[in-house]
Formats: C-alpha cells, structure tokens, sequence
C-alpha cells in the first residue's frame, strides 16, 4: 500500500477544536503525517466535553468518544498561548512545521499573535488552514458557529424538512465535508509550494462551503424566479418515493419507484392498491398525482414488517430500498460490518471502541480501506516526547514548562471554566 | 485558461448529475484542466430543472460544470470507446461514476492507462448490500441520513438538496488528489469510494456519542437537535443551536428566562418541558427582527444565523461583503469557490461546455 505514505514526511500543528479542524488534521495523520495535536491547558479543544459528562470521573474530559475518533493518528501536547514562554515554543515548533490547522473565531489565533503574516514570518514554507464560520474579514467576522449554523446559513436548513413542517438541520455534517474541502486545498496548496518554494494561506469559510453544496436554490432563484421548499423525502423525478412506518419501534423503510417497470414490479409484490385505477398510476404523473394515497397504500403494507427483510424483498425485485439505520443499529449494521468500517482501537481509559473509518480503498479491485494508525492522545500525553525530540529541550526546562502551567498533562482551572458539561 | 496550484494536472470525470461533476468542479477551481466524458444525449443533468418546469432547465449542470471541456461518446462504437480510452490514458487522474451518475456503457477499465483512477460506486464492492439498486433518499437511509431530526414526532425525513451527492463527489475528489500524491513511483494508484461511506463518514460518530449515552442512562430521541432550534422572528425565521452548556446558560439569560439556565442537559435529552420553554421565549423571537435576534444572541456568544432561502443567501452579509455569490454568464447566480488560497486568487471559471460529439474532436 503506499496511501498512508502520501504524507510522509509533513508535519502538521493541529489547533484545531471540534469537528472540522481535528477531522482534517485526524485524515493528514491517517495518510503518514505527523500530527501534533496543540491544546491550551487550561482552554482544550472542545470536543473533550461533548459527549461526555463529569461523572464519567475526574478526567472526563478524557472520555469523549466524539473527541477520541476525530483525533486519531495524532501526538498531543498541551501549549499556553497566552503566556510568553508558550508562544516560543510554539514560535520553534513553526521552524519545523508544513502545515498549521485552526478553525477557531478569527481573533482568538490572531491575540496569541499568530496571524498569517506572524506564522509565514518565522516560517514562509508553512501552509496554514483557517476554518472561519464567516469569513476572516467582513462584519461577521467575530460571530460564533458551527455545523448546524452552517447548514441553516447557507440555505441548506431551509429545504430540509417536510413541506408543512419547519426547516430542519441537517445536524452538523458539515464538519466533515469542510475537513475534506480543506484536504483538497492543502494538497493543492503543498504542490504549488513544491514548483515555489512557498507556503501560502488557505481561508476555508465554513458558511461558504455549505453555500457551495447548496447551489440549487439560488440558481433556480435567479433563472425563474421560482424559491425552492421543502419537500420531504419526496422526489421531482421519482413517484412513488417515501419513508414509511415497520415493524417496531423506530423502524422505517424508504423506498424509491424509478421508472413505470420498477412500479409494475413493487405491485407484484404488494398487491394491486384497492380504489386506485392502474391506468392512472401507471405514469409518473399519475403516481405523483395519488401520492398521498399511495403512501396510505404503501404504509399499510410496511407496518407490520420488518424493514430489513423487506428492504431485501424489493431489492431482489430490482426496486432501490433500504432499512432507515439508526444511530442504535450502526454498529450492527450489515453492509458497514461486512466492508470492515469500524477499526476497534484500545484508549487507556476508556479501553477498546470502535471508531469509523474512511471511506477509501486503495489497490486494485476494491482495495484496502485506509487506516487510523494509532489511537488519539490523551491531554499533553506527549509533552516530553515532542518537546525533547523536535526542540531539543532537558527534562528541567520542560519541569519548568510544567511548572508554570504552559504544559501540563492534566486540564488546568477544570472547575472553574467546565463546571457544567454539555453535549 | 485558469491558472492554479493544481495547474497542469489533468483530470477525466465519466459521470453524470452531482457527484461526479462536483469532484471536478473542486478540482477544476484549484486549477485542474477537467474533461467530462457524457453519454451521447449529454449529461442528464442538462435536461433537469428542480421544480420540474422548464423554468431554469440546466442551470445546476451549468453551474457544476463551468469551465470544462466535453466530449459526447457512443461506448457501443469502436470509435467512441477509443476517444475514451485516449483521453483517460493521458489524463493525471479519472474520475469514474459505476452507480447512481453512471455514463451507460463506460465503466473504470477504459481508463487502463491513466495513472490514477478512482471509482465511485452505491454501496460498495463488497457486502451484502454491493449489489443493491439506489437512490439518493436510499442511500441516505441505508447510511444513517434519515431521522426524525429535531422532532419527537415527526416521520423520518432525509437531508435535502441531494447533499449526499455532494459529499459522495467531495470524498471522491480527495481520493483522487490523495491517489495523484502517493503515486511516488509512477505506479498506477488505483481508489475506490462509495456513497453509503461517504455519507456515514459524516455520522457514524452519533453511535459514539449514544453509547455513552446509553452507559449514563440518557435519552435522545431528538437526536440530531441542537436546542431550542428554527425560531420565528417578526420577519423571517431564525437559527438558535446551543452546542454547549455554556451557549444555553447565556441563551436563556439573554431571553429572560433564568429557570431554565442551569437544566441544558434535561433539556437536551427529554427530561425537561421544551413546550413549557418555547411558550416562554416565542414572544421574544416574535417582537425581533432576524437582523436583531441574531446580533444579540452573538453579542451573548450564542450561535445564531437566520434561515435562508434561495432568494435571500447572496445577501447574507458575509456572502455579500466577500462576494462570495458571482453572476453566472447564463444569467443565475453562482457560488464562489469554497475555498481561497490568498496567492493563487480564483479566477472566473468560464460557462459550462456544450455539447460536442466526441468523435469530431
């Protein structure tokens, strides 16, 4: 295999909090970079304190399974960059650094007085991804957001949803797919720096990129004056298309119609639907027309069966359809099971989960999926390592560090700034 | 010509609809010089308006595919295949749809010759779904996609927009680019991504935040709700999604309604009246404008954006003070690229190719 070598050889400083920052540096590590995960002691990323919960222990900041998976393949350190001592070392790592992630508010990198202009000074080969939620310029510059804002900005809540319901986020998916925006920018950004010699900024505004997988609704906007709803899980092209009740609790199937001979053959197996004449439903228009009575239809049949079976039933017949997965039933699913998707990792305080994948095979055939490499670190875990093997530093210098609260390998002030937990 | 980082590379897509050509659009704005190979009677997306009028025919097609070239090939012809075959064996990359945009009759082996070649397909090569038929709403539901989001009550409702083919066609783009860069030694990279993974990357992660869950005796079935949610102001509707604790804390002091401050977690996971609480606040909301709810909920640090339509995105201020929304040569409007390298700045990317026999070429 030679994918997780892609990145051999770079050296990424993970700033990143959440989602979209750590996923982009947590694929880096995946594909052979070495990523130093770069938390404040006493400020770390965030996502240590989603899903998870003070009386999971006093280190439950440790705890989170959403933090765990997106800092894979990872080192960690913990660095004040409030202090003047912090900022040095900081100021040295850049000297051996390709790549800096941050996808903070925009003042809160720029205050520690590592800007752009700041990192490129000391180190002009270096590639630095800012994840602004508006822009690093503009009156909403400072405004706070994440995924869900995101998706609503950018005209992606507003059709998602049933037509008389209200619009509804997605939930946040758009983390990911900015990380994988980013990916792209920054191998595009390592090759010019390959023919330059240069590093350059890269400016990821997460509203935009939302806005950039949302084209429809304006577009049609602009050609016909026409602004686009919600429609549920129906389809323009294709009738019937729905999710309808099983068997169960929170059972669902969802099911697509394509074409007249797809009909046809979702009939043969259901039966004709009473009251219904054929000739009207055998066109798309006249499907479209009796939507509402044929999900009635379809309902009855569903309700007292079960979603997979059924899901297999149709498909055998040709007929797109699936079992509506759950975030109960995901690690039981068959086809993620089947395709090797989890990579089970032990954590030492958590011990062994299941994490995701990705979603790439390399080689022939269908290949081999990529690889977390190792598992993320805990808070400061590698302090010593990286600051004795990448500055050269002695173990009092790095006391002194530790002394003065610009390292630690537990959060500083936990009471005082998370007394409240979240998720 | 744009010229761009990715300047030189050369890239085939061999797909139809959005995920394909939203791979070679991103790769196209970085400076990739992209070539869609489309069926004879072109990419179907040509022929599609979303309302299902003829109002704004084509107009996404234009959009994803601005600044290509194109050639229409007959695959069943000798000749057709060969054009084929000649411009994947030069190409630096390919991009090839085998499911849902698949060009009938032309599959990832007509590109032998090219260095790198990534697959998209449904659901996989293997497993007991990889043979499965698809759609845009089943792969969402097979992939974790369709829930009741943000509703106790309401049915199972999927993303809109076809964003799972947008994120199919964003994976697919960085294997390619991932593919291109480990190809050290010349030998031919070889990738394949498929839907229902590319959309259960994105959450997968909710089992995570379940299991601990489920470990600590919480509930959620509002499981994709960032509380309290879409809230309707005096003229239009607004976007309040607390993430933390510390956002519903401030939320609720700035709303008047300090009971609630301390309770983000019952609230959050069915143990608290949300009723109760929407009845407190609506009024709030109701007397605001959305310019105003959303400048004092960030003036609290509260992430807080208003709902936009297609009619009303490009003036979102952000979009509008960075220009973000372009005007389009047919007449539409355009989203900017989704990315800025500040010294490679995008240029305007050209209309959308027409469509040519390829056999003339």
């Amino acid at each position: 295999m030679t994918e997780p070598n892609a990145f051999a050889g770079i050296r990424v400083l993970d700033l990143g909090t959440f989602w979209a920052g750590p996923y982009l540096g947590s694929l880096l590590g995946a594909l052979g970079a070495d990523v130093l995960k770069v938390e404040g002691p006493r400020r770390p990323d965030g996502f240590r304190f989603v899903a998870a919960f003070p009386q999971q222990g006093s280190r439950w900041y440790e705890m989170s399974g959403l933090f765990q998976a997106t800092n894979l393949n990872k080192r960690g350190m913990t660095l004040d960059l409030g202090t003047d001592a912090g900022r040095a070392v900081f100021e040295r790592l850049l000297g051996g650094a390709d790549i800096v992630i941050e996808n903070f508010s925009p003042r809160v990198i720029e205050q520690f007085g590592f800007g752009y202009p700041a990192i490129s000074a000391v180190n002009p080969r270096i590639v630095m991804v800012r994840m602004p939620g508006y822009g690093l310029e503009g009156s909403w510059r400072e405004f706070v957001g994440f995924g869900n804002s995101f998706e609503y900005a950018g005209g992606l809540g507003w059709i998602t949803g049933d037509p008389d319901g209200p619009p509804l986020g997605p939930g946040g998916y758009a983390d990911p797919l900015v990380a994988m925006h980013a990916m792209l920018a920054v191998i595009a950004a390592l090759r010019d720096r390959e023919r330059t010699g240069r590093g350059q900024l890269i400016e990821l505004v997460q509203a935009e990129v939302v806005a950039a997988m949302t084209a429809e609704p304006v577009i049609q906007y602009a050609l016909a004056g026409e602004v686009l709803g919600r429609t549920g899980a129906r389809s323009e092209e294709f009738a019937p298309q729905g999710v309808y009740p099983c068997r169960g609790e929170d059972e669902w199937l969802a099911l697509t119609v394509r074409d007249d001979a797809e009909w046809t053959r979702l009939v043969r197996i259901v039966g004709e639907p009473q009251g219904l004449p054929a000739e009207q439903l055998a066109t798309l228009a006249g499907r479209r027309a009796a939507h509402d009575s044929i999900d009635r239809w379809l309902s009855d049949w569903t309700r007292d069966r079960d979603p997979a079976g059924t899901a297999d039933l149709l498909q055998a017949a040709g007929i797109p359809a699936a079992k509506v997965l759950t975030p109960a039933g995901m690690y039981h699913d068959p086809q993620v099971t089947a395709t090797g998707y989890y990579q089970a990792l032990e954590h030492p305080l958590t011990g062994v989960r299941r994490y995701p994948g990705w979603p790439f095979r390399f080689g022939s055939g269908s290949g081999v999926r990529l690889a977390h490499r190792f598992r993320s670190p805990l808070l400061g875990e590698h302090n010593e390592e990286i600051l004795r093997e990448s500055l050269g530093m002695n173990p009092e210098e790095i006391d002194e560090l530790r002394h003065r609260g610009v390292i630690s390998e537990r959060i500083l002030g936990v009471e005082e700034e998370h007394d409240g937990g979240d998720t | 010509m744009v010229e761009g980082p990715l300047g030189g590379m050369r890239v085939v897509e061999i797909g139809q609809d959005i995920a394909v050509p939203y791979a070679g659009r991103l790769l196209r704005l970085l400076g990739a010089e992209v070539c869609k190979i489309e069926p004879p009677a072109g990419d179907r997306l040509r022929r599609y308006a979303p309302s299902g009028s003829t109002a704004g025919v084509g107009g996404l097609f234009r959009y994803l595919n601005a600044g290509k070239s194109s050639v229409a090939l007959d695959p069943s012809r000798p000749d057709g295949r060969a054009v084929a075959a000649g411009l994947c064996a030069n190409a630096d990359v390919v991009l090839v749809d085998e499911g849902l945009g698949a060009v009938p009759g032309v599959a990832a082996d007509v590109a032998e010759g090219a260095g790198t070649v990534v697959r998209l397909l449904d659901f996989g090569a293997g497993g007991p779904y990889a043979t499965w038929q698809a759609s845009e709403l089943v792969v969402q539901a097979a992939a974790g996609w369709v829930s009741p989001r943000g509703r106790v009550e309401g049915d199972p409702v999927p993303v809109g927009g076809r964003l799972g083919e947008y994120a199919a066609g964003t994976y697919l783009a960085v294997a390619g680019l991932t593919g291109r860069r480990s190809r050290a030694d010349e030998s031919p990279v070889r990738v394949v991504v498929d839907r229902m993974s590319a959309v259960f990357n994105t959450v997968a992660y909710d089992m995570l935040r379940r299991e601990t869950l489920v470990e600590l005796g919480y509930v959620q079935t509002r499981y994709t709700a960032y509380i309290p949610g879409p809230m309707r102001c005096q003229d239009g509707m607004v976007a309040v999604n607390c993430l933390t604790g510390q956002h519903w804390n401030d939320l609720c002091s700035l709303l008047g309604v300090p009971e609630y401050a301390d309770r983000y977690v019952e609230m959050r996971y069915d143990q608290g009246d949300m009723e109760a609480f929407y009845a407190a606040v609506r009024p709030w909301f109701a007397a605001t404008t959305v310019v105003d709810a959303v400048e004092i909920c960030q003036a609290f640090r509260v992430p807080a954006a208003p709902i936009t339509t297609g009619a009303t995105a490009p003036d979102l201020p952000p979009f509008r003070e960075r220009g973000f929304f372009v005007p389009a040569p047919d007449g539409a409007v355009h989203p900017g690229p989704p990315f800025r390298l500040r010294d490679v700045p995008a240029e305007p990317l050209g209309p959308a190719p027409t469509l040519v026999d390829g056999r003339t070429r």
